[in-house]
């Protein structure tokens, strides 16, 4: 076993793995064989004729750089493909996300619910998994979709439902409510998120509300007056 | 020569030679460069990783044995069915690159 035959093969299959090594490397060395069988015939000695022989076989940087163009970079470029397919589908929604989140009701004087909000760290984790990033900066939350995005003033803890309808409405759903059966659902696009409240309280709202159950609004100027 | 007009032809250039007989790598590389009288000198080397892409593409079919001189195996490679039908497009191709070059003067 020559020595600089050998590191010769190893460095021109460099990027290679396995038996697809195995058989360039074994094919390369046929080859300088072959050579080496003719140069030898012309006279030369075995060490001069291999010499030669790798010589005549050119660049090594070459050779593994084209090598592994056509065989490991296309197997390489599939697994990230795959490992992407993979990690859109995980994080990527997929159709209608439907959801549930704790909602606090607000009373009026009265002592009738006006209103629910809803924390915005639920909201951040919540509208994530529908594919809505929602981020609290300096002067308000940012709620954002693609390349769109909304800002609602003022920095806050919670959010009111008509403001995050509002906000949804202007990241382009439609949106809607649904007050049947003693809950409240949020509607946008194909997504549902029920709110968790306390019993009785929905009925109290829908009841001091103009809205019919599942109106649904594309103008968001009429989320604060159809909703 | 220009070494990319090189580089984007040795696909024609290595069927071009398959077109006639089956050949393992070095008798391609030496029949290259007889034929275009050292116009352009074929390193060995850097013919396998087209080859071996035409492999994948089923444009050559890969044969072992061992040749005249003895030695271990060597890959022989032979023109496919595909191979010639690819030929015969980059050749169309090539020759209606050359007439438009042609045309605007750029042969001189």
């Amino acid at each position: 076993m020559n020595a600089n035959l050998e590191q010769f093969l190893r460095k021109a299959t460099r990027g290679l793995y396995g038996q697809e090594r195995n058989i360039v490397r074994e094919e390369l060395r046929s080859n300088i064989e072959q050579l080496v069988l003719e140069y030898q015939e012309e006279g030369d000695m075995h060490e001069v004729a291999l010499a030669r022989a790798i010589y005549e076989f050119g660049n090594l940087k070459t050779i593994s750089a084209g090598m592994t163009r056509v065989h490991s970079l296309p197997r390489f470029l599939q697994r990230v493909g795959l490992i992407a397919v993979l990690v859109a589908l995980f994080t990527i929604p997929l159709g209608s996300h439907h959801a549930s989140v704790l909602a606090t009701p607000w009373l009026d004087p009265q002592g009738t619910v006006f209103t629910f909000t809803i924390p915005v760290t639920e909201l951040e984790t919540l509208l994530y998994r529908a594919g809505i990033r929602v981020q609290q900066v300096q002067s308000g939350l940012i709620f954002g979709i693609g390349n769109g995005w909304t800002l609602v003033p003022k920095r806050r803890e919670s959010l009111e439902v008509t403001e995050l309808l509002g906000a949804l409405c202007q990241t382009g759903f439609s949106v809607g409510i649904d007050t049947g059966n003693d809950q409240v659902a949020l509607l946008f696009g194909t997504n549902r998120i029920e709110l968790n409240i306390p019993p009785g309280t929905a009925q109290q709202w829908r009841a001091q509300r103009r809205t019919m159950s599942n109106t649904r609004v594309t103008d968001c100027n009429d989320v604060y007056g159809k909703l | 020569m220009d070494p990319n007009l090189f580089k984007g032809n040795l696909e024609l250039i290595l069927l071009s030679i398959l077109e006639r007989e089956e050949m393992y790598g070095i008798e391609i590389a030496k029949a290259a460069n007889e034929r275009k009288d050292g116009y352009f000198v074929l390193n060995v080397g850097s013919l396998y990783p087209t080859l071996h892409k035409l492999e994948q593409q089923r444009r050559v079919a890969v044969d072992s044995r061992t040749t005249a001189r003895g030695g271990a195996p060597v890959r022989y490679y032979k023109i496919t069915a595909a191979g010639r039908k690819i030929l015969a497009q980059k050749r169309k191709a090539y020759a209606e690159y050359h007439s438009a070059i042609t045309a605007i003067g750029g042969a001189g």
